[in-house]
């Protein structure tokens, strides 16, 4: 019954993808890569940061480092343990403001130009970045007050780059062809992964304040390309506004959510065709009314239990990789990227299949429920490294997929569901809804695995129970996810660890590693 | 003592009534030959002589040892009622055990009698010589800029000469 609503759609898709499609797509695409790309150096740089701010130990004390001024004159911490402890927090206070700031920017994108948010929130988070990483070492101005200030104004500012683009692409791509085209554009998290690591390690040499000033550089200039390039909807170059031209049945789908889980809605006609409303300015959505609109707040909670699970599968999958199968770390790094890959993959096969099918929902509950076999698959693969990344790229495929599908797509499709079309900017609002909740429960999880034993390092490598008992716990919840097709309450870890698991500390100190920081320190440390 | 006291090759504070060291004794640190003899030095203290890598020739009551300890000269002899210490030993040298192992990117170097230093190897600077080179500041700048304002000035061109704006701010 699909049928008769996709043909003129997908036609439509394919005729009306001018050269300004092209542009918008890659211009976000490498703007939102871009964002994510500075906050990847910052992992990337954390060995060195820590090492510029503690004075060096050598293990024996019958041996002051001479010349004084060279080796021990920064004290800002005692030692590298307590460095990386600050930088681990430095992480959780990035994630908690990001995540508040999700919800502010989003409704500040609906209000004022799209194009201007965007480009501010990258010239002005570059500079936040500057300040932190170059100039304080510049200027030799270390002060742990100043770096988390700066770190909550960066959390905020970085925080404009994922509604106003999803919103923007979301004015481009019409539902028809939106799950596979956000599918395929949601690899620009993962692309920013790679441009960060590999920025941060070609300037790592200078000194780590060039890696910072390289891609604060390289982000500013792209928030002023954006500024001169970006178009945020069709109408600015004249062309219709998505849904306003289309004719007949194809409009109305267009205009559709596809989250439905009942599918009696693709053969009535009688969604109203408001074409009207484009000639007037339209007004923006309040935020306590975005939430309300149906299925924002169920997608929000169901993503803020999926990033959390794919949060720390991405933090912890090289440290296991390393510590589990004894591989070296960067091949663990390498390998790890297989994740990414099927995540990207996934999203965008997953993507198709929800554009064919017309509903996203029933996609998202199958990959969840493969999601789980992989999983536990995953937790008995053997010790061999081409197995290990097929079942690694499979269970990205089927974790990584949907959250990208709902941070991306779904979030589109409810910033623009019929309900909001009189009042059409939503878009923005709506995915700094579901994407601030989804941040939030990562944080929240990475706080939780903070509370953990404190200060053991030592015992991070952890041990066999630890590591399989992470993986039940991602499993028990994804199951959750799962059943509740979308509707989830995410499963409070902490608590669970006890009644669950009589060794439990163990799982905690094992995810105090996974607490944001880069797993490279750790290793160090061990 | 303000004064900061030009290159002396030779210094003799014999017979200067020294009980301990003067405050500003580090700023002989380039003398070739120091004479402490009549003196009524107890002990010299560790790093006094810090700094002092040029010093060959060091004459102390014969009540004080030679200072980095007698491995840390070439030669120590007696006489009268001194200690001639002589040819300071490079601890960067050799297998001994006075030399530190210095971090990765720096190399040991002596640093006065007994004592020695890590300093960074080659093309490291920096603390900890955690740096390597200079960056090329002027190429990566130019570079950005050209880039930058090529792509602005096409994308301009292409996407935003015409847009009208609908979605004022405000």
């Amino acid at each position: 019954m699909a049928v008769p609503g996709r043909q003129p759609a997908n036609r439509g898709l394919v005729s009306r993808c001018t050269h300004h499609h092209v542009v918008v797509f890659l211009l976000t695409f490498f703007s939102y890569s871009l964002l994510h790309a500075s906050r990847k150096t910052f992992s990337n740089v954390k060995v060195s940061i820590s090492s510029q701010w503690t004075p060096s130990c050598l293990n024996s004390t019958t041996f002051e480092l001479q010349p004084n001024e060279l080796w021990n004159s920064n004290r800002l911490f005692p030692n590298a343990e307590e460095a990386t402890l600050f930088l681990g927090t430095l992480d959780t206070i990035f994630l908690f403001s990001y995540a508040v700031g999700l919800f502010v920017s989003g409704i500040v994108g609906d209000r004022l130009n799209l194009r201007w948010v965007l480009s501010f929130g990258m010239c002005s988070s570059a500079l936040v970045v500057f300040f932190f990483g170059t100039l304080t070492e510049w200027l030799h101005f270390y002060n742990k007050w100043f770096y988390c200030c700066l770190w909550v104004v960066n959390g905020l500012l970085q925080s404009t780059g994922w509604p106003c683009v999803v919103a923007v692409m979301g004015n481009w791509f019409g539902k028809a062809g939106r799950g596979f085209v956000f599918g395929l554009w949601s690899a620009c998290a993962s692309v920013g992964n790679i441009l960060g690591a590999f920025l941060a390690s070609c300037v790592l040499k200078y000194g780590y304040e060039y890696a910072f000033l390289v891609t604060a550089s390289v982000q500013f200039a792209g928030g002023v390309i954006v500024f001169c390039g970006l178009l945020t909807s069709p109408k600015e170059v004249g062309l219709p506004e998505l849904g306003a031209d289309e004719e007949g049945s194809a409009e109305e789908d267009a205009n559709r959510p596809l989250m439905g889980d009942d599918d009696a809605d693709d053969d009535d006609g009688n969604y109203s065709i408001q074409a009207a409303d484009t000639d007037s300015q339209p007004q923006a959505i309040g935020f306590f009314q975005a939430c309300c609109l149906p299925g924002v707040v169920l997608y929000s909670l169901a993503y803020a239990c999926l990033k959390l699970v794919n949060y720390s599968f991405f933090f912890w999958l090289p440290f296991y990789l390393s510590n589990n199968f004894g591989w070296k770390e960067a091949e663990a790094d390498q390998l790890s990227i297989w994740y990414d890959v099927g995540g990207i993959i996934g999203g965008t096969i997953q993507g198709l299949i929800s554009d064919v099918l017309q509903k996203r929902a029933p996609v998202l509950a199958i990959s969840l429920l493969f999601a789980v076999g992989s999983l536990f698959g995953y937790s008995r693969s053997p010790n061999s490294k081409p197995i290990n990344a097929v079942i690694m790229a499979i269970t990205g495929f089927f974790i990584g997929g949907p959250s990208n599908m709902i941070s991306s797509a779904i979030s589109a499709d409810l910033g623009r569901q019929d309900l909001v079309r009189g009042s059409s900017e939503a878009l923005a609002t709506v995915t700094g809804i579901v994407d601030g909740t989804g941040s939030i429960g990562a944080a929240v999880g990475q706080v939780r695995r903070g509370q953990g034993g404190k200060g053991n390092f030592e015992r991070l490598s952890g041990s066999a129970t630890g590591h399989k008992y992470f993986h039940y716990q991602i499993v028990f919840c994804t199951l959750i996810d799962t059943d509740q097709n979308g509707i989830v309450w995410c499963p409070s870890e902490g608590s669970e660890h006890h009644l669950l698991h009589p060794h439990g500390g163990n799982c905690f100190r094992l995810q105090q590693g996974i607490n944001g920081m880069n797993l490279r320190d750790l290793a160090a440390l061990r | 003592m303000g004064t900061v006291l030009s290159p002396i090759p030779r210094l003799d504070l014999s017979d200067c009534s020294l009980r301990t060291l003067p405050s500003a004794f580090g700023e002989a640190a380039d003398a070739v030959v120091l004479d402490l003899t009549e003196n009524p030095l107890a002990a010299l203290p560790d790093g006094s002589f810090l700094g002092f890598t040029q010093l060959q020739q060091l004459v102390v009551p014969k009540a004080v040892q030679c200072p980095g300890g007698s491995g840390a000269w070439q030669e120590v002899t007696t006489y009268g009622s001194s200690r001639l210490c002589q040819s300071q030993r490079n601890p960067c040298n050799g297998s001994e055990e006075l030399a530190p192992l210095c971090p990765e990117n720096a190399v040991c170097a002596p640093d006065g009698p007994g004592l020695s230093q890590c300093l960074c190897a080659g093309s490291f600077h920096g603390y900890k010589c955690l740096r390597q080179d200079a960056f090329p500041v002027p190429l990566f700048c130019s570079v950005l800029g050209t880039v930058t304002a090529a792509l602005s000035l096409a994308l301009w061109g292409t996407q935003r000469r015409h847009a009208a704006g609908l979605r004022g701010a405000g």
